[in-house]
């Protein structure tokens, strides 16, 4: 039966229409190599038929480039390439996700902010947030500023929460666990990742406006240096976000402390927020965002973004980014752009190129 | 026991069809210069949406398991890794092919490359939940050490020539400081250049200094000649019982080395591969010529860089913590098939996990089979002239980085370490001690730093207070004792360390 589950749940990723149900085990086998030659045919007509091109004069009129900032098999790369098929269908043309690693993301970026709107009309970037404001630290001597984009819509967000051994019990909360480092300064250790992530802001803001909150904090280069040192007992308290921690938790080996989040967090409400414990708005993520060439037509920014719209709001991908614990959040104008604001002067007020010295 | 229950799974069409695809897609990307495994797995994510879990699973960990042994066919066939995790293999491997000895070191590296990724498989089936507790006993102090352990090898790949390969290690480590540090931020020397903002990239180091280089000297010798000096290739692809059983402790040094160091995240086979060589020099008799094609050397390297495979994938299975790149990448396809990496995959999915574990398994030996036909064609390489392979090399290092990164930057990088080798492969200075230098850098200066601010100051007596550290201190003290034990035998017997200084002082050893 437990195989007919994961079976039901490929059947359900593709889509009711592509693949009837079927319970029998042989024609089950057929089934798989019969969508096999359906998935090997279909790839290659995108590659030899033109038939998804549209027209010469409408437009995109050849695919499109997805550019991601950082190398493939990341958590950016791996929701828009799941993403890029859709936006194919959307778009009428092929879809092509191009890593362009490098500089902390700012190789990609650089270039984006430099694209031209004709020759590069088929270029659709993306940006990382709060990544992108590494450039709010001085001795980065960045040229760019937010305003050297042109920013389309929202793709995603993931709070930051605070995590700790499930089995730790000198704190089970935020509140106990700022007691805690009260009563015995610098004992409580950090994961993090580098300074100026999201993660090391969350920590940086909390050592900057409350009051006693001595902690140390390690650093690493990704999630999974993080969890070692937390199940090891390296560390007590792991910065992470919420997407990557779900299954520690659901697992029984952490617990969470708090979301860095404005409001309690849908997908784990009885979280406490960090402003409901101390008073301090520390809202700290991972976002991403979608971009285009400065002073790129408005009908054609108009396309793309109609396209995003639209995927972002099929089931069929939500679905597939949710079992990724990735949150889909598409906005779009003033919305985006206070939520873009909010975010630089959050990392403003935290300075975090003081934090570490 | 519920593993043997899906064992009959595996062999369907459509699974073992995966196996052949992953295999294939595995060992072309694996063997060109610039493109590694993880690529090749992130290419072929989109296509595994399509398929069951299970089979989606078994096409990319078949793919990592032949891209790591992909990228040997080039490091031995032309001293142009294909890959970071295959470039030990240069060494030996491409100074066997100079002497007409190419398929011999195929030979070596298919079985090696075999059986260490059969066997790091059955250590992935029966040893997974302990491994994996294991691996957790891994902190800064152990990570810390191992980097030390690693940079020993430092003198084990300087062939004599310790002071210049100390050298080149320490301009290694100096390299490896580039970028922006990770527990300030600050963008350390930079001068200015994009290109250093994120660090230098392994990558592209590893294409400049021995295939970029190795192109430049193509082109710099006669070029009529052929690499191998040979006119034809024998068939024979499997060694020979009387060949493997020479072969057998440094073979089994290998694997050990691999399947040991699969299961501490953050090492993997590029640092594998360097500390199997080591060992294995170390551990070398009177007679053995490391360094001039020795096939020892070649069997340890390549049994530990597919040793690593499978135990790479426990932590990932067990714990949800991806050792390494393409293990995260693996991690990712997981995910998206609603699948959550961790003990619970063995309780909830037990089909998907076992079929994979199989599929791992059976994969490895397809890639013997995929390797005979592959391996053949591109050994046909070593019968073109230098004048024509020298500048293919190049470009294809060239494309190689490009493609694998779409950063121009990176190309100019590697075209600096490319002149680099040329010059230091010429003069004596050890490409692979500063290769060594720039992998373990990074690990070894962010676990310091995290060891000093977790011990206040203090490490000394933290690290003494953990018994696997105290374990790798060990090995590092046998290591020294073993370094300086080739001195007292040159002493008595003055050959092979003498004859390798004097094949490195000739232009062209084997010719």
């Amino acid at each position: 039966m437990e195989k007919l589950g994961a079976w039901e749940e490929i059947r359900h990723a593709l889509g009711p229409h592509q693949l009837p149900r079927s319970e029998n085990t042989e024609e089950r086998t057929l089934m798989k190599r019969r969508n096999f030659l359906k998935v090997a045919a279909a790839s290659t007509a995108t590659l030899f038929t033109p038939s998804l091109v549209r027209a010469q004069n409408s437009f995109p009129n050849g695919p499109v480039q997805l550019i991601v900032p950082f190398d493939p098999g990341g958590g950016a790369d791996r929701s828009f390439r799941l993403m890029a098929p859709f936006l194919a269908q959307e778009l009428g043309v092929p879809v092509n996700v191009v890593n362009i690693a490098g500089g902390g993301g700012w190789v990609a970026w650089q270039q984006m902010a430099q694209w031209d709107p004709e020759r590069d009309d088929h270029m659709l970037g993306t940006m990382n947030f709060p990544h992108v404001f590494s450039y709010l630290d001085p001795r980065m001597q960045r040229q760019e500023t937010i305003e050297s984009f042109n920013l389309l819509a929202w793709h995603s967000l993931d709070p930051c929460v605070w995590c700790a051994r499930a089995d730790d019990d000198r704190f089970n909360d935020l509140t106990s666990l700022i007691e805690y480092v009260r009563a015995n300064p610098g004992d409580v250790v950090f994961s993090s990742t580098a300074v100026g992530s999201d993660d090391h802001m969350g920590i940086a803001f909390a050592q900057k406006f409350v009051d006693g909150f001595d902690v140390r904090t390690i650093f690493s280069n990704g999630d999974s240096q993080k969890i070692q040192e937390i199940l090891g007992g390296v560390s007590d308290v792991i910065a992470a976000n919420v997407g990557y921690m779900t299954s520690f938790v659901d697992s029984g080996e952490l617990k969470w402390l708090t979301v860095l989040n404005s409001e309690r967090y849908e997908l784990i409400p009885d979280v406490e927020t960090f402003e409901e414990v101390t008073g301090e708005e520390n809202v700290s993520f991972a976002g991403r965002c979608f971009l285009v060439a400065n002073g790129l037509a408005e009908e054609k920014r108009a396309v793309y973004l109609q396209a995003i719209e639209k995927v972002l709001q099929n089931p069929d991908y939500i679905a597939q980014e949710q079992a990724m614990q990735n949150n889909l959040m598409f906005l779009v104008g003033d919305e985006m752009n206070s939520l873009i604001d909010q975010t630089r002067r959050y990392v403003e007020s935290v300075e975090f190129w003081e934090a570490n010295g | 026991m519920e593993l043997f229950s899906y064992v009959t799974e595996i062999f369907s069409v459509f699974n073992l069809g995966a196996m052949l695809l992953g295999v294939t897609v595995g060992l072309v990307i694996g063997a060109i210069p610039g493109l590694n495994p993880p690529m090749a797995i992130a290419l072929l994510i989109p296509v595994s949406f399509q398929f069951p879990a299970e089979t989606a699973i078994i096409l990319l960990v078949s793919c990592y398991a032949a891209g790591i042994y992909g990228g040997s066919f080039s490091a031995i066939l032309l001293r142009a890794p294909g890959t970071s995790a295959s470039a030990a293999s240069a060494i030996e491997g491409y100074e066997m092919t100079k002497r007409g000895r190419a398929i011999e070191a195929i030979r070596i590296s298919t079985f090696a490359s075999v059986v260490g990724g059969v066997v790091s498989g059955l250590a992935l089936m029966f040893l997974a939940p302990p491994l994996a507790r294991f691996s957790l006993l891994f902190g800064p102090s152990e990570f810390f050490l191992i980097a030390l352990l690693g940079l020993l090898s430092i003198a084990a790949v300087s062939f004599g020539a310790l002071f210049r390969g100390l050298l080149a290690g320490f301009a290694g480590l100096l390299l490896a400081t580039f970028g922006t540090d990770l527990a300030s931020g600050f963008p350390r020397y930079t001068f200015g250049y994009i290109g250093f903002q994120g660090g230098i990239d392994i990558l592209p180091a590893i294409v400049g200094l021995f295939a970029f280089a190795q192109g430049l000297e193509l082109i710099s010798q006669n070029t009529e000649g052929t690499i191998s000096g040979v006119k034809k290739l024998s068939w024979n692809i499997w060694p020979r019982p009387s060949e493997i059983w020479r072969l057998r402790w440094s073979l089994v040094r290998g694997w050990v080395t691999g399947l040991v160091m699969g299961i501490i995240p953050a090492a993997g086979a590029s640092v594998a591969q360097w500390m199997a060589y080591a060992w294995e020099i170390s551990s070398g008799k009177p007679g053995d010529q490391f360094g001039r094609g020795e096939p020892k050397g070649l069997a340890a390297t390549e049994g530990s860089n597919n040793g690593v495979t499978g135990t790479s994938l426990i932590p990932m299975f067990v714990l949800g913590i991806p050792g390494g790149i393409s293990a995260a990448v693996i991690f990712g396809a997981l995910m998206v098939h609603g699948l959550q990496p961790g003990m619970q995959l063995f309780t909830a999915h037990p089909q998907v996990i076992y079929t994979v574990m199989w599929g791992f398994l059976i994969a490895n030996i397809l890639m013997a089979v995929v390797a005979a036909v592959l391996a053949r064609m591109i050994a046909y390489l070593t019968l073109v002239p230098r004048g024509i392979i020298g500048p293919l090399i190049l470009v294809f290092s060239v494309v190689g980085v490009y493609a694998g990164t779409n950063n121009i930057h990176n190309v100019w990088i590697m075209m600096g370490f490319g002149v680099v080798g040329y010059y230091a492969q010429r003069y004596n200075f050890s490409p692979a001690a500063m290769l060594l230098g720039l992998i373990l850098g990074p690990i070894a200066e962010n676990v310091f730093r995290n060891l000093i601010i977790i011990t206040d100051n203090n490490p000394i007596p933290y690290i003494m207070g953990r018994p696997i550290s105290l374990v790798i201190i060990a090995f590092i003290l046998a290591a020294i004792y073993f370094a300086f034990r080739p001195k007292l035998l040159q002493k008595r017997v003055p050959t092979d360390l003498d004859s390798v200084e004097q094949a490195k002082d000739a232009p062209e050893g084997g010719r």
